[in-house]
């Protein structure tokens, strides 16, 4: 017969292993961390840029260092690691399937499971660039991984489509190891990425930016040889010369086990539908991090797991919690909310993202009469909305009443 | 009197801010949208300074690179010429966060290792 445990959390970057460690710290002794990778971390290892940690220890960080903290913790608090280890399906009872070359197939029992998933990057395929398909075009995550862990440049002269936060963090790190970088490409008339990288990894390397503009044709037989550039405005086409392309268009939440275990998702986030306490629609799952939504930092992602963790904790405890009978769904100027259901008997913070950039904005609930000012919202850069129980109070909330939020330009 | 214009990473609204200098003397910045944008025009035009993170090679059964970085920010213009220099510091595992690596090198700071590598 198959042990029970009480926790198995799958994957372990920076949700699974502050989930985990959260966990171990309320009081659960029986953890089963699982992780496909032969390493803790996650993505964490390869980022090996300064910029994280600020929230969740006040100083910064780089992404091993953040990583190392939470394993140093794990391994203290002797939780148990199963590397190597893919979860495979989720059964009726919360029996977790899992592969590795060790042990082959084989099950485990849980009473709660903590999804950490993570991410996946958005490929060629993805949003289907013409051309010839030579060698040199990669994401800029796999690019990432080349480079800072296993130790060689993949080409001398490089275009990064996206300025998506990989991608600026990337063209830097080709110049410092002595790639040109020839510009970075960005379809939208805004990037997508943290102000800070625009200073830090662009300006500070005169890379340029250019707005507006996408990658139209990929040249080259074996090798890449150039990439077309049409600028979307004006429709002009150039030719930019490459060996090496970097696509950094967009980020995927990774959830095909939330998906085949019959967990409801949100089409819009790409991850679980979730209540306050992060629980999914199957009894005893939890989903956290960037499978839950794609967030802008690591720090972010540990504080959802400490949501996830907490909620857990309550379940196997047996704690009874309030029903998340309101709905929150997505309107004018909104491209994505969690979570996606709240009780509306507690203060609740949502994450949104925005559409476009408002220099001034309100985000509102029309129906109620709800609206907060924010200022300088942008796609690139997610917004924290707290809304406190006692505002909740005033708007008298009928039961599975859906709130629309909606952003309104001032 | 020279100009420089930075891009303020303060807050999201990332102003990009005009700053006049004479010398090593701010006459001026405009652009900026609250006070905070005066001490980071400062901050960066007199002193710009970078954590410095890089790789390099190591001696391990499990890893080919450790990630190394500056124990402080060091200052911008370095950053370039340290990366290079990093490059020619030895390790091998075992390494623990925080070793350091090589000592005051280019007398900018401190390289440090960024993670552990247990053989």
């Amino acid at each position: 017969m198959k042990k029970k445990h009480e926790l198995v959390i799958i994957g372990a970057g920076p949700a699974g292993l502050a989930a985990a460690y959260r966990s171990s710290l309320l009081g659960i002794e029986d953890i089963v961390l699982v992780e496909r990778e032969q390493f803790l971390g996650g993505i964490l290892p390869q980022c090996i840029h300064a910029g994280f940690g600020l929230k969740e220890f006040g100083k910064e960080l780089t992404g091993p260092e953040y990583a190392q903290i939470f394993i140093d913790r794990v391994r203290e608090r002797q939780i148990e690691v199963k590397l190597d280890t893919m979860a495979l399906s989720i059964g009726r009872e919360n029996e977790v399937a899992l592969s590795s070359k060790r042990y082959g197939f084989y099950e485990i029992g849980a009473r709660a499971v903590i999804l950490a998933l993570g991410c996946r990057e958005r490929t060629r395929g993805a949003i289907s660039i013409p051309g010839t398909r030579p060698a040199g075009i990669y994401t800029a995550g796999v690019v990432q991984r080349m480079i800072n862990m296993e130790g060689y440049l993949p080409g001398k002269r490089a275009a990064i489509l996206g300025s998506g936060d990989i991608g600026l963090i990337m063209a830097r790190r080709l110049v410092l190891e002595g790639c040109r970088v020839e510009g970075v490409f960005e379809l939208m008339p805004f990037s997508t990425g943290l102000k800070r990288n625009i200073a830090q990894c662009l300006e500070d390397f005169n890379i340029p930016l250019y707005l507006n503009s996408t990658v139209t044709n990929i040249c080259g037989e074996k090798r890449l040889e150039a990439v077309e550039v049409t600028d979307m405005r004006s429709s002009k086409k150039r030719n930019i010369g490459c060996d090496t392309l970097l696509l950094s268009v967009g980020l995927i939440p990774e959830n095909e086990l939330s998906e085949t275990c019959g967990i409801e998702m949100d089409s819009s986030s790409g991850g679980p539908l979730v209540d306050q306490d992060f629980s999914t629609s199957r009894e005893g799952i939890f989903s956290c991090g960037n499978s839950l939504f794609v967030n802008d930092l690591a720090d972010d992602v540990s504080r959802d797991a400490y949501v996830a963790a907490e909620s857990a904790v309550n379940y196997i405890k047996g704690r009874k919690r309030e029903e998340a009978a309101i709905r929150i769904t997505k309107g004018n100027g909104i491209n994505q909310v969690v979570p996606q259901k709240i009780s509306a008997q507690r203060d609740v913070e949502l994450k949104i993202r925005v559409a476009k950039p408002y220099e001034k904005a309100a985000v509102v609930i029309e129906s109620i009469g709800f609206r907060r000012i924010k200022k300088y919202l942008s796609p690139g850069e997610l917004v924290f909305l707290t809304i406190r129980k006692r505002d909740f109070d005033k708007y008298n909330l009928k039961d599975r009443e859906n709130l629309v939020l909606g952003i309104e330009e001032i | 009197m020279r100009e420089e214009t930075i891009t303020c990473i303060t807050c999201p609204a990332g102003c990009r801010l005009k700053v006049s200098l004479e010398g090593r003397k701010i006459v001026r910045v405009e652009g900026n949208k609250c006070k905070e944008g005066i001490d980071f025009a400062t901050e960066e035009t007199l002193n710009p300074a970078r954590i410095l993170t890089t790789t390099i090679a190591v001696e391990s059964k499990r890893a080919k690179r450790l990630a190394v970085r500056s124990r402080k920010p060091v200052p911008k213009d370095v950053v370039a010429e340290m990366v290079k220099e990093a490059k020619k510091i030895k390790a091998a595992a075992p390494v623990k966060m925080g070793d350091v690596l090589a000592k005051n090198l280019l007398g900018a700071g401190d390289i440090i290792a960024s993670s552990s590598i247990e053989e």
